[in-house]
This record gives structure tokens, C-alpha cells and sequence, in this order.
């Protein structure tokens, strides 16, 4: 639907790109304050043990050491690291520091020290003794019966649920075909550029902490940090500044919380900047999951049926816990729509490090498993790939009751349609009789746009205009780098009326003085944060022209701010420049009008953002190697506010998702549980060498209840690209592959298999 | 992180082989890709650095008077990429610099740094080993020149004395209807270990048909090797695909590929058997030969 706007859609440069380009923007590590100190962490090398005995002697003896704090010091305060808004929604079973060691890389003790050297050196001082226990890294052990207990009580299962619609069984009775399968999807880090890091002050007039992060969500760390330190909430104020890369495993505090002890105990200045291994090895993960995929479908190979179970590696503790699998229980559900859905997910604690909150939440692993799903039944019966996924995708009108879920906007057949002609679909006759051989695949995906019909949804936002007719807001919209920041300005200047050069926003989020937003996560911010701009904005905007109607004596109903000027709305004539209106309201005596409003967003409905990628790929099937020769991405993601922040998501989702289909993983060492590669030489993230012919556009449709018909951007980019490779490397060897991602190594070994040697 | 007692900065040989003569645990470096990230990875006390940055009589390509091309040991692997000498005479050596690490790493590292490194996934030890090079290693009063293959002595460890600095390399003339490649496997296609590395050298006899063949790998033993059965068998063959397969399982004898997380053996013996077939054949190609 083409609207008319002044701002929304044209392209603007990000508000801190010149600041980053530029290097003057102050990240965490950055911040140098008088007395600085540096904390270290001690992680536990073992899996899974109960320390008997710790010695910090030699360790505080050491010259230039402020402090040293192990698991008998820590809050008695069971807490979860999960960045969601109460009421909590996951188990409540880590400490601050850990006796009971969960994995290679729990944290048992920490140093605080005049230099980072003397912090490291500290930490190699500490000895100790611990009982091992047993380990279970596959969460098939975990599950069996009289396994130990990791967490105790829990039979090691961190969440679980299960629901039906209509009759599963007598559906699959009367099923034309049944198709089982079995998939199943790797760890896989964040790999944010910027490591975890935070930096604390103490504040000690007032006898409160101020808390430097590089996180999501600085009103729920606010919230952890009173919950696990045991102290009011009101003694922390949450500052973030810019973050250098999140993707959701910042959506939680998992160093933030040990940071702030370090400062209460020695009231110094604190910075804890971890290394690339222990950001690699010991934060958050995506969950790996085994799926298994069961359908029925009728005899027009239409889906009567299906029954789906996941079992999901959660790691030592339980972090989001079951919430992943949650948005998974919803994802089953409408992309294909069948009546009967049979759905079980077991999230299970095993002693890996913790799986939690990763771009799309779930979405990827489901999402791989399903596409590559329909290529198997599409081969099996010789069918055509996109005739299949046409005859089965959802349309504009389903409801999904359970997720929240109405499907108001769609231009997927569009997308679908554009992609098929680009790659070339129906004239595709590769000449594959050498070991080299070409093919094509595609996929189609959807994600949601915030947490309604899940959990708290709500984001506040203020809009002051000036007297000179410029305008600041402040929104909850917290920035971690995907352009948050300039969106909400933007919607202000649209909503507004004058130029987007005439909004300011502070840069980052400050829990003192910034309205509330439970966080950066959901794909959430501009439909939820974008409707309370709005919705100050316009409140601004509405009390200025009933001012201007009054003043000039104009009908109020034919007059309207465009461009900075006051309009008359029917013909579009300007009648006086902004500023003359607003100056004579903040500066007339007696009675003065400042122009300033609050609002409060939350949503009552979720929509649905569509995707569709399409990959063709060599494969040489003497190596394994999978060349990519081309990728595209397709996004209707509704109205785009601003077409070169968007297009920043999409082609950088495609990479990370490429990644996840092709190159990436962590590998644990079966025996002792650590992770072999650690560093980013070993985990391989794709480099820009990497980047094959890429081409990504937008198909917008427009999606009622949102602030300019808009929906969500930076998760459903990171779901197609690993898909629709998959499929090409099926297309061109005719040999599927239900494990991502397909490294040389596993191409070669599912074409060659041992006992054909 | 890094604990550095003493860094030495020589402007001449003389100086640097001065310094390495009266300290012996001085640790040469050259473009630091590899000493830095060793530091810190070991956690290394008290090092004594010596940088032979400033040191021009390291730098740089050049032809000998017999034809011969001697490499600096200081050359970067940018320059080593761009230079005309090697883009006319020794292709694969360009191959082999813009394999390695990514464009940052390549504008510091060095030729030179990566031999002396020992690591047996050096992107320059597979071509220099099929060039059939020489080391020339100085200390104060003496210089010798080596055949770089006896310079590997396992991961991680070469022949280089007490005292001794890698001057330069020395790769012989190779006349016309000559052909290099390298072929480096890894998953990403910049700043990333070859799982597997191959180079290959032909000359063609009179009548098409391979002369003289070399093939030598990196991450196919503890060193860096030669398949000289291979080799022998090249002779007088035009590279088929039968001839191909026959090289691949031949250079198998000449390598110890083993098990890690990083690939399986399995795995391992099917790159060599692959790719080495196709590494003489493009050698083959380049040095003008026809497969029909």
C-alpha cells in the first residue's frame, strides 16, 4: 500500500554511524574514570563438580589485589539471568558464583585488581579442590532415567510443554502419505564483535551504583540486580552507551550482576571486559535442537497432520529456559496451518555452557528443520517445491489464538513469484555430470513483531517540541546497534510534521531519566516503542494546532504541521512557519504553554513478517566444498521506515544466517566438556571474503495497529539464507542433509558414506 | 597481557645478528601474526623482542644475475602478492600470499616469519617446498643455505640455530613451459587455517608430456611434505582423470594425515587424494601442457 510521507521510507543515515565511524563513540571498554579497576573471573575447568575447598591466600597476597570473592561470599539468592520482565517466567537456579560448577566455564571466583596483568595473575593463584560429577553434554543422557541431577529435583529438565489441536492420531489414520524425520541443528555463539563487558561506579553521596553495560534490556539488568544482590532496585542506575553487537546474547545480565558485587565490595570503580575465549566458551548460546518431524497429508498433498517434538540442549543453567521453546510451540503452528498439531518440547539442562536468547528465538532451528522437511516430501513424490509451499502457506485471515497471532498482511506470493524468475527456477538444467554440481533451493519463513500473547508488552515515550518548533524525545527503545534510535526519530518527525533533522533523542538508554522498555528483543522496538512515539508525538502536535486554531482563529480541522510548517490541510498552502506558533506558546505572559507529552504503548495484537530466500550453489562432490553462487532475500516486513537501516538487517541477517547454514558451530570436546574453538579463527563467522552475489530487496504490505503500517526487521532477516542453501546442496546432489551446518567435512560424509568405501 | 622486558629495534643485519649473538633467547619478530598471538595465548613473561622491521636489506624480491629469485625474508605477503617478478615467474607464490589471513594480516606478515614459524598449515611452506627452495640462515660469523625441507623438523619446530636469523629464500630458475599452483582447502574464504594445502610445479618434455613434477602438502603430516612417488610416476604421463587418481593414491604414501576435531583422517585422505590429482593438472595447464 503506497502512503504518502515526508520521512517514513527515504533513506537517512543511522544518528550514531558518524560517531562510530569515526571512532569518537565512547563504548563501555572505553570509559576511563579515576581509580579504575579491573575485574577477572575464575571459571571452573571442569563440567560438572562440587568444590570442596577454595584458597584465596596467595591470591589477596598478591600486590595490587583489591579483592577476591568466591562462591562463599556471594548473595544466598537463587536468580535467573533471563532478561524477560516479571513475572519470571524460567527457574530461578544460579548464584552469582557457583560452588556447584555446571559446566567448563562456571563461575567460582573473582579478582578485582589494580591492573587487568594482576587480576589474571591472581586468578592463577587460587587453588582448590572439587568432587567431579557426572557429565552429560548430549541431552538425550541428561534425559535418561536416573541420570544425575544437575539441577536437584528437576530430572534435569529445565521446561516442558505439550499441547493438541483436533485429533492427531485419527488424522494420521486417514493420512494419504506419513512422512517421519529426524533433524537436528548446532550450538552456535553470538559471536557479538564487542565482548561482554560492564563497568560500575560507585556513587557514594547517595550510596548507589551506576552501572555501565552493553546490553538489551537496561530496565530488566536493573531489576536482576536488586533481585540477586538482595538489595533495593532503586540503589542501580542502568546506563548503556553504544553496543557493539548483541544478536540476543546480551539480553541478560550474565556478567553484570558479579561486576556490581566487585564495586559494592571495594567501592572502587570496577570494568569487567571479558576475553574472545571466554566470550566464545562461557556466555550464551543458540539452543542445538533435535527435531522430529512427523506429517500426513492428504492425497491433493495438502498437511492433515502433524507431530512434532523438540528436544532442546539448555547447558548448565536454565537462562531463557523453556521460552524458546515456547516460540518454537507457536512457530509449528502458522507457517503451514494444519488442524491437527501434536507438539511436545523438552528444554533439558546438560553440562554445556548456557543456551539463551539468539536472533529469531528458536525460529532458525524450526525453521530449517520444516523447510528441509518439505524439499525431502517434495523429492520423495516428485513434486515442485514452490507449487508445495504456494498450495500450504498461510493466508491473510489465519488466527492463531495461542501465539497472539493475526495474519493481516502478507506479500509473500509476490516475493516468491520475483524470486523464482531472478535465480532463474524454470529454466535451471545444470550440466552436473562432473563432481562439480550446480543447484537451486529456496524457503519461506515468518516471525512476529513483539510478545503479545506471551508475556509484558508495554514501552513508554516522551516528546518535547521547542519553542523554535524542533523537537527531543526520549523512548525506552533501547538502541544496541540495529537502528533503533533513528527509527523512533524518524516516526517522530513524520508523526510530527517537520523535518527529520529537527528531532533529537539522547543517545542510549539511562533508567534515571529514560522512559521504561523492557528491551531490545522480540523484533519488538518499532512496533511497540514506534507506537508510544507516536503517540506522544501526536499529543504534541495535536495541542499545537488546537493552539494555532484558537490563536489565528482557523478552523482546526483544516489545518495540519507539514515540513515545518503550518498547512492548511485540504490544499496543502502553508500558512506560517512552525516556529511562529510554537515560540508565541512557550513565550507569551502570563499564561505560557509548554508543549511536552508522555504516552504508553502496548499492543493488542502480533502480525506477521514473511520472508523468502532463494540460493543456487556448487558443490564439489570430491571435497564437499558448497560454493554459494548466488543468495537472495526477500522481505515483506511491512511499511520500511528507513529502507538503509533495513537493508543493513537484511543483508547482515543473510550473512549470519549463511553462517549458520554453512560454517558455523561449537564443538565440544566429548570427553571433558570444553569447547574446542574458542576463538573466532576456529569459530567460523563468514568474512566479508566470504559474501557471495547477494541481492536483497523489500515487498511491503502494511499492517494495521502500527505506528506507519511497519513490522519487524532484525530476526526474520536471520532465518532464510540457511534454508535455502541447504536445499541447493540437496537440488544439486540429491543427497538431503538434516544437520546444519553443512561443512565441507559433512557434505563429504553424507556423500560418501563409510561403508561404500 | 603482554610482558615485554626488552624490545630491540636494529636498522642493519650486522646489528640484529649483534644482538641475537650476545642474547640467545631473543625472540625475532617480524610481522608479529604469529609471536603476538603466541604471547599472549602462552601467557609469556619477561620476553625480549627483537624487530627487524627497520632492516630494508631483508625486504624485497629480486632476480640474481643466474636467474635465480631470492625473496627477503622481511617481505610482506602483500608485497610478495604484488610484486612483478613473482607474478611472472612464480604465480603460485602470489596464490599462496593471498591465501593467507586476511588483507590486514597479509600487509605484516612475512615470507620469512611464516617459515620460521614451523607451522605445519603455513600457507607459503606447500609452494615453497614444490619450488624446491632454499634457506639461507645467518648468524654473526657464519651463512648457510639449506634445502627447506630439511629446515621442518616437526609442528611447530624448525632448524633454526641459536643466534641464526632466516635471511632469505632462493628459488632457482625454472625456464619456460613451467607451471605452479596452490590450492589451499579451508571452510572461509579469508582468515582461516587450510585443512588441508597443495602445490604443485610441471615441466613439460617436448613430446606434452610431464617432465619433471613436484607436489608438496601442508596439514598432511607433523611437516610440510614431498610425494615423491608421486612424483616419479608423473613422469611422462599427461594428467587424465585415470593418471589423476593414480597421483592422488600415490601421494596418500607420502603423508600421515591424523584425527582432530578439526577434520577426521577419513576426511584428511580424501582431500590429498583429490586434490593433489588436480593440482598437477593445473600445474600441467598453466605450464602450457594439453590434456588432449
Amino acid at each position: 500500500m503506497e502512503k504518502n510521507y515526508d520521512v517514513i521510507g527515504k533513506s537517512v543515515p543511522r544518528s550514531d554511524a558518524y560517531a562510530k565511524v569515526t571512532g569518537q563513540a565512547k563504548y563501555v571498554a572505553d570509559l576511563r574514570v579515576p581509580g579504575l579497576t579491573y575485574g577477572k573471573i575464575l571459571h571452573s575447568p571442569v563440567a560438572h563438580a562440587m568444590f570442596t575447598k577454595i584458597d584465596t591466600t596467595a591470591a589477596k597476597a598478591l600486590p595490587g589485589v583489591l579483592d577476591v570473592i568466591t562462591y562463599e561470599d556471594v548473595p544466598e539468592i537463587d536468580y535467573t539471568s533471563c532478561g524477560h520482565p516479571f513475572p519470571y517466567d524460567t527457574p530461578q537456579d544460579m548464584r552469582i558464583l557457583n560452588r556447584h560448577a555446571r559446566y567448563v566455564g562456571d563461575m567460582i571466583a573473582a579478582v578485582v585488581a589494580e591492573t587487568p596483568e594482576i587480576a589474571a595473575e591472581a586468578c592463577r593463584l587460587i587453588t582448590f579442590e572439587y568432587d567431579e560429577l557426572p557429565a552429560y553434554f548430549d541431552p538425550r543422557e541428561a534425559l535418561k532415567e536416573g541420570a544425575y541431577e544437575i539441577h536437584e529435583g528437576s530430572k534435569n529438565l529445565c521446561g516442558e510443554n505439550e499441547y493438541e489441536l483436533g485429533n492427531v492420531e485419527e488424522a494420521f489414520k486417514n493420512a494419504k502419505y506419513i512422512i517421519e524425520e529426524d533433524f537436528e541443528t548446532p550450538i552456535i555463539a553470538h559471536a557479538q564483535i564487542e565482548t561482554h563487558v560492564s563497568m560500575v561506579e560507585p556513587d557514594r553521596e547517595r550510596g548507589r551504583w551506576l552501572v555501565h553495560c552493553s546490553n538489551h534490556c537496561p530496565f530488566i539488568l536493573r531489576e536482576r540486580l536488586g533481585h540477586a544482590l538482595g538489595m533495593p532496585q532503586r540503589a542501580f542506575r542502568v546506563v548503556k552507551s553504544y553496543v557493539g553487537g548483541g544478536f540476543g546474547g546480551k539480553q541478560e545480565p550474565v556478567f553484570e550482576i558479579l561486576n556490581t558485587l566487585m564495586a559494592i565490595r571495594t567501592k572502587r570503580p570496577v570494568i569487567l571486559e571479558i576475553t574472545r575465549e571466554e566470550n566464545l566458551a562461557m556466555t550464551r548460546t543458540r539452543h542445538a535442537d533435535l527435531i522430529h518431524i512427523k506429517s500426513g497429508l492428504d492425497e491433493n498433498f495438502r498437511f492433515v497432520a502433524r507431530d512434532v517434538e523438540f528436544i532442546c540442549n539448555n547447558g548448565g543453567y536454565s537462562s531463557h529456559g523453556h521460552n524458546v521453546a515456547y516460540n518454537q510451540a507457536s512457530h509449528v503452528a502458522y507457517l503451514y496451518p494444519v488442524e491437527n498439531l501434536h507438539f511436545r518440547a523438552r528444554s533439558v539442562y546438560t553440562n554445556i555452557q548456557v543456551a539463551g536468547a539468539m536472533r529469531a528465538y528458536g525460529a532458525p532451528q524450526w525453521h530449517f528443520a520444516m523447510e528441509s522437511h518439505i524439499d525431502n516430501i517434495c523429492q520423495k513424490f516428485g513434486l515442485d517445491r514452490i507449487e508445495f509451499r504456494l498450495k500450504n502457506h498461510a493466508r491473510i485471515g489465519g488466527l492463531f489464538n495461542a501465539a497472539g497471532i493475526m495474519l493481516r498482511s502478507q506479500n509473500l506470493d509476490d516475493m516468491i513469484e520475483y524470486g523464482r524468475k531472478e535465480i532463474g527456477w524454470d529454466d535451471f538444467h545444470p550440466d552436473n555430470s562432473g563432481p562439480i554440481k550446480r543447484g537451486i533451493g529456496m524457503c519461506i519463513g515468518n516471525y512476529a513483531q513483539n510478545v503479545y500473547g506471551h508475556s509484558v508488552e508495554v514501552v513508554g515515550a516522551r516528546c518535547i517540541v521547542h519553542e523554535d518548533g524542533s523537537a527531543t524525545i526520549f523512548s525506552g527503545t533501547t538502541e544496541i546497534g540495529q537502528g533503533a534510535e533513528t527509527t523512533m526519530q524518524m516516526i517522530a518527525a513524520e508523526t510530527l510534521g517537520i523535518p527529520y533533522e529537527w528531532v533529537n533523542m539522547p543517545d542510549g538508554s539511562d533508567t534515571d531519566i529514560t522512559p521504561f522498555d523492557p528491551g531490545a528483543y522480540a523484533s519488538r522496538q518499532t512496533n511497540v516503542g514506534g507506537n508510544a512515539v507516536k503517540k506522544a508525538a501526536l499529543a504534541c502536535k495535536n495541542q499545537i494546532l488546537d493552539y494555532a486554531a484558537k490563536d489565528r482563529e482557523l478552523d482546526r480541522d483544516k489545518i495540519d504541521i507539514k515540513r515545518g510548517f503550518l498547512v492548511n490541510s485540504e490544499t496543502g498552502e502553508e500558512i506560517c512557519p512552525l516556529k511562529d506558533i510554537t515560540w508565541k506558546m512557550v513565550y507569551s505572559f502570563p499564561e505560557a504553554e509548554l508543549i511536552e507529552h508522555f504516552a504508553y504503548h502496548y499492543p493488542m495484537a502480533n502480525g506477521l513478517t514473511y520472508l523468502t530466500a532463494f540460493a543456487e550453489v556448487e558443490v564439489d562432490t570430491e571435497t564437499g566444498a558448497v560454493n554459494v553462487l548466488k543468495l537472495r532475500q526477500y522481505l515483506d516486513s511491512g511499511q520500511i521506515i528507513n529502507p538503509l537501516a533495513a537493508k543493513g538487517q537484511l543483508y547482515g541477517g543473510a550473512m549470519m544466517s549463511y553462517g549458520y547454514g554453512l560454517t558455523e558451530q561449537i564443538l565440544i570436546n566429548p570427553k571433558t566438556g570444553a569447547v574446542y574453538n574458542d576463538t573466532l579463527l576456529d569459530y567460523k563467522i563468514p568474512t566479508f571474503a566470504d559474501v557471495p552475489d547477494l541481492h536483497c530487496e523489500f515487498f511491503s504490505s502494511y499492517e494495521p495497529d502500527t505506528a506507519y503500517g511497519n513490522k519487524s526487521v532484525g530476526e526474520p532477516v536471520n532465518i532464510g539464507a540457511a534454508c535455502a542453501i541447504r536445499n541447493a546442496v540437496f537440488n544439486a546432489t540429491g543427497v538431503p542433509i538434516n544437520q546444519n551446518p553443512l561443512t565441507p567435512e559433512r557434505v563429504w560424509n553424507h556423500l560418501h558414506p563409510v561403508e561404500e568405501d | 597481557m603482554y610482558n615485554v622486558d626488552e624490545l630491540y629495534t636494529p636498522a642493519t643485519l650486522e646489528e640484529a645478528l649483534d644482538i641475537m649473538a650476545k642474547d640467545p633467547e631473543v625472540q625475532p619478530l617480524a610481522g608479529g601474526t604469529d609471536v603476538v598471538v603466541k604471547m599472549r595465548a602462552k601467557n609469556l613473561k619477561n620476553v625480549k623482542l627483537l624487530s627487524l622491521d627497520r632492516i630494508q636489506e631483508l625486504k624485497g624480491v629480486q632476480m640474481l644475475e643466474d636467474g635465480t629469485i631470492a625473496i627477503g625474508a622481511m617481505t610482506t605477503f602483500t608485497k610478495v602478492a604484488n610484486d612483478p617478478i613473482i607474478i611472472e615467474k612464480l604465480p603460485t607464490l602470489r596464490t599462496a600470499a593471498l591465501a593467507m589471513g586476511g588483507p590486514q594480516i597479509q600487509n605484516v606478515a612475512t615470507i620469512g616469519g611464516n617459515v620460521c614459524n614451523g607451522a605445519v598449515s603455513a600457507d607459503s611452506a606447500p609452494s615453497l617446498f614444490a619450488l624446491e627452495s632454499k634457506l639461507v640462515l645467518r648468524t654473526k660469523d657464519s651463512e648457510r643455505t639449506i634445502d627447506i625441507a630439511d629446515f621442518y623438523l616437526g609442528p611447530g619446530r624448525v632448524d633454526r640455530k641459536p643466534g641464526e636469523l632466516l635471511v632469505r629464500i632462493l628459488v632457482a630458475p625454472k625456464g619456460d613451459h613451467f607451471g605452479c599452483m596452490y590450492n589451499k582447502f579451508a571452510v572461509r574464504k579469508a582468515m582461516d587455517l587450510a585443512i588441508f594445502g597443495v602445490a604443485a610445479t610441471c615441466k613439460l618434455a617436448e613430446d606434452g608430456t610431464i617432465a619433471k613434477a613436484t607436489i608438496a602438502m601442508g596439514v598432511a603430516a607433523p611437516v610440510p611434505v614431498r610425494c615423491t612417488e608421486a612424483e616419479d610416476y608423473a613422469v611422462g604421463k599427461i594428467p587424465t582423470e585415470d593418471v589423476m587418481a593414480e597421483i592422488g593414491r600415490l601421494s596418500l604414501n607420502s603423508t600421515k594425515p591424523r584425527d582432530s576435531w578439526r577434520a577426521s583422517k577419513r576426511y584428511r585422505e580424501a582431500l590429498i587424494r583429490t586434490l593433489s590429482g588436480r593440482a598437477v593438472r593445473d600445474a600441467f595447464v598453466l605450464a602450457g601442457g594439453k590434456l588432449s
